[in-house]
């Protein structure tokens, strides 16, 4: 749900002896004491700090998670309780000869990778040159983080206005610059669609992932760079040699993040921009999964759809959670 | 060696200019918005992109007294408000007992709520939506805020943990030698050592609710308790026939206006949280 999905992604360089360090506060790297067991804490004390989140949690988060499953082998309107038919894997089997939701797949994924390459190595690019100490960098920093705080209606709602055929600032924009294309409704053919919905997208999205490449890039040490200067290394050599490899686990979080960002991002693009066409061009699976509840009334169905794209993100998902989880515990103290 | 600075100062130039570039790119969209919002229909059409003229201000009165505009902006303001307050208080309390407490299932615990950084809550609508319904919340405030809460719950424990886990334990250990109680350990001492974590998980929050739109989409349909997003998507809709699209224009800078104060005022606490530390160890 989070609009920005903000991740922290500073490269442990710590991590490869194992647990015998661990990153302190300022980021470096420091030796972990033997480690301490202290005594637990009294269950009342625990289920006061824990049980208000949990529950909440618990209930609109998890078991929505196991009722979309369950609710994926029956067949039901979503209606009136107890009309449920249990059919099984009936909604899966219907889904493989489903011709919309393999198009609506096929589109996110195209959609996805493409906000996905051209943001994070965009990022990549200009987080590498701020990092230089570029005159102006913080004025750099401020503006283009700004629309990362923009809700996903504003942008998809300017971006619309951008895209107006007759009116829009794109058309303009190229006849100014001497490409006549006349009036070319950017969301209204198939062939540009998913192009000028991934557009606000990656315009909304970048800002972050620059300044988050920028944190893993700064804290390079200089005398690993240095180094690199004194073996005779040009920029590219640096940055393909030394930069690219320190910031892998950066990229990889940031890849997954942006993934599921814009993959949650991406219902309200649609339903704002082009409302799936034309003729399903733009569709994609959670807007199906929406027409497939509310407007099909086939939950079951719709239940479908969201557990095989489930699976997929969570498959993609379980690398960066561990590393995630790593990183979390192995900030702490006194356990 | 001349020509060597030669050639830096030509990639240097190179970068400066994509990254004005890029800038710009940035900005006109906003700035056209900001303009746009104050076009009659006839000047949006004439002239889209110069000044315009007249100013037509009267578009923000319009849609503020005409359309549900202010009722809107109160909503948002009201359930922000009340979502973020809640937030910040059930995941530090979650955060800190993750980090200080000593439980079983504590690890459980963790792996429980980063692993909801990756749920997609457009997969959940189905399955949410039924959850609610048998609990009657849909359509209401206490449904949106609760479902609010739990779907931030994993962002916020994930930049919360860090910063409790980095408060010295001798802080703890003299207090509890003082008799002091374990809420009051929370309250008085984690609370105010974790103020810079506290501080950025609110500013995001606020801007993650205040922009907030499936969740709203999903439950709330009542015109009388629509936030922002949900009446600019009408409006939107609406205005798109009526062509008047200045008055879109002037609903999208009043849903904005809050959103730049806040980075404004907060945006080097932002940055620099987010380049050091904040989001990190």
């Amino acid at each position: 749900m989070r609009g920005m999905g903000l991740v922290s992604m500073s490269v442990n360089r710590c991590g490869n002896e194992g647990n015998a360090v661990a990153i302190n506060d300022i980021g470096r790297c420091k030796p972990i004491t033997k480690k301490t067991r202290r005594k637990s804490s009294p269950f009342h004390v625990v289920a006061f700090f824990v049980l208000p989140a949990l529950t909440l949690y618990l209930t609109f988060v998890i078991y929505p998670v196991m009722k979309v499953f369950r609710l994926s082998l029956f067949r039901w309107a979503g209606m009136t309780k107890g009309t449920e038919v249990f059919v099984g894997i009936g909604n899966y089997a219907k889904l493989l000869q489903d011709e919309i939701f393999w198009q609506a797949l096929i589109n996110n994924l195209l959609l996805l990778a493409f906000v996905v390459i051209v943001s994070v190595t965009l990022a990549i690019f200009l987080a590498y040159h701020l990092a230089t100490g570029l005159k102006g960098s913080g004025l750099y920093r401020t503006t283009w983080l700004f629309p990362n705080m923009l809700g996903d209606v504003i942008v998809a709602t300017i971006w619309l206005f951008i895209f107006h055929p007759t009116l829009g600032m794109l058309n303009h924009f190229l006849s100014l610059i001497g490409i006549e294309i006349g009036a070319t409704a950017w969301l209204g053919q198939s062939s540009t669609v998913l192009l000028a919905i991934s557009l606000p997208m990656i315009w909304k999205f970048m800002g972050l992932y620059i300044i988050l490449f920028l944190a893993a890039i700064q804290e390079i040490p200089q005398s690993l760079l240095d180094a690199g200067k004194v073996d005779g290394a040009g920029r590219w050599a640096e940055f393909y040699h030394i930069t690219l490899p320190l910031i892998r686990p950066t990229i990889a979080v940031a890849i997954v993040f942006l993934m599921w960002n814009s993959f949650n991002g991406v219902f309200t693009y649609v339903l704002l921009m082009s409302k799936g066409g034309p003729h399903r061009a733009s569709e994609v699976i959670p807007t199906y999964i929406y027409q497939a509840g509310f407007e099909f009334h086939e939950f079951g169905y719709g239940a479908a759809i969201s557990v095989i794209a489930f699976v997929a993100i969570f498959a993609l998902a379980s690398l960066t959670v561990r590393m995630l989880m790593r990183r979390l515990l192995e900030g702490k103290k006194g356990f | 060696m001349r020509v060597k600075r030669l050639r830096d100062l030509g990639s240097s130039v190179v970068i400066q200019v994509i990254c004005v570039a890029f800038t710009v790119t940035v900005l006109i969209p906003v700035l056209w918005s900001f303009t746009s919002a104050f076009r009659g229909s006839i000047d949006f059409f004439m002239n889209p992109f110069g000044v315009p003229s007249p100013w037509k201000y009267q578009n923000f009165i319009y849609v503020w007294t005409q359309s549900n505009v202010a009722l809107y902006f109160r909503n948002s303001v009201f359930v922000t408000t009340v979502t973020v307050v809640s937030i910040i208080l059930v995941s530090a309390m979650a955060s800190y007992a993750i980090s200080r407490l000593a439980f079983r299932g504590r690890v459980g615990l963790l792996f429980l709520f980063i692993g909801g950084l990756f749920i997609p809550a457009a997969l959940l609508l189905l399955p949410l939506y039924l959850v609610l319904s048998d609990f009657n919340l849909l359509d209401s405030y206490a449904g949106l805020v609760l479902v609010y809460i739990a779907y931030s719950l994993p962002f916020t424990v994930f930049v919360l943990v860090p910063f409790f886990n980095v408060i010295p334990e001798d802080l703890e250990e003299a207090a509890v030698i003082d008799g002091a109680s374990h809420f009051r350990i929370f309250w008085q001492i984690a609370l105010p050592l974790a103020k810079p974590g506290l501080i950025v998980a609110t500013i995001l929050n606020i801007f993650g609710i205040w922009n907030e739109f499936i969740m709203g989409y999903l439950i709330i349909s009542d015109e009388h308790l629509k936030t922002l997003p949900l009446g600019l998507a009408d409006i939107l809709r609406k205005h798109h026939y009526t062509a008047d699209y200045g008055k879109v224009f002037a609903t999208i800078v009043i849903a904005m206006i809050p959103v730049v104060v806040v980075y404004i005022v907060f945006q080097k606490r932002l940055t620099s949280g987010l380049l050091s530390g904040a989001l990190k160890e």
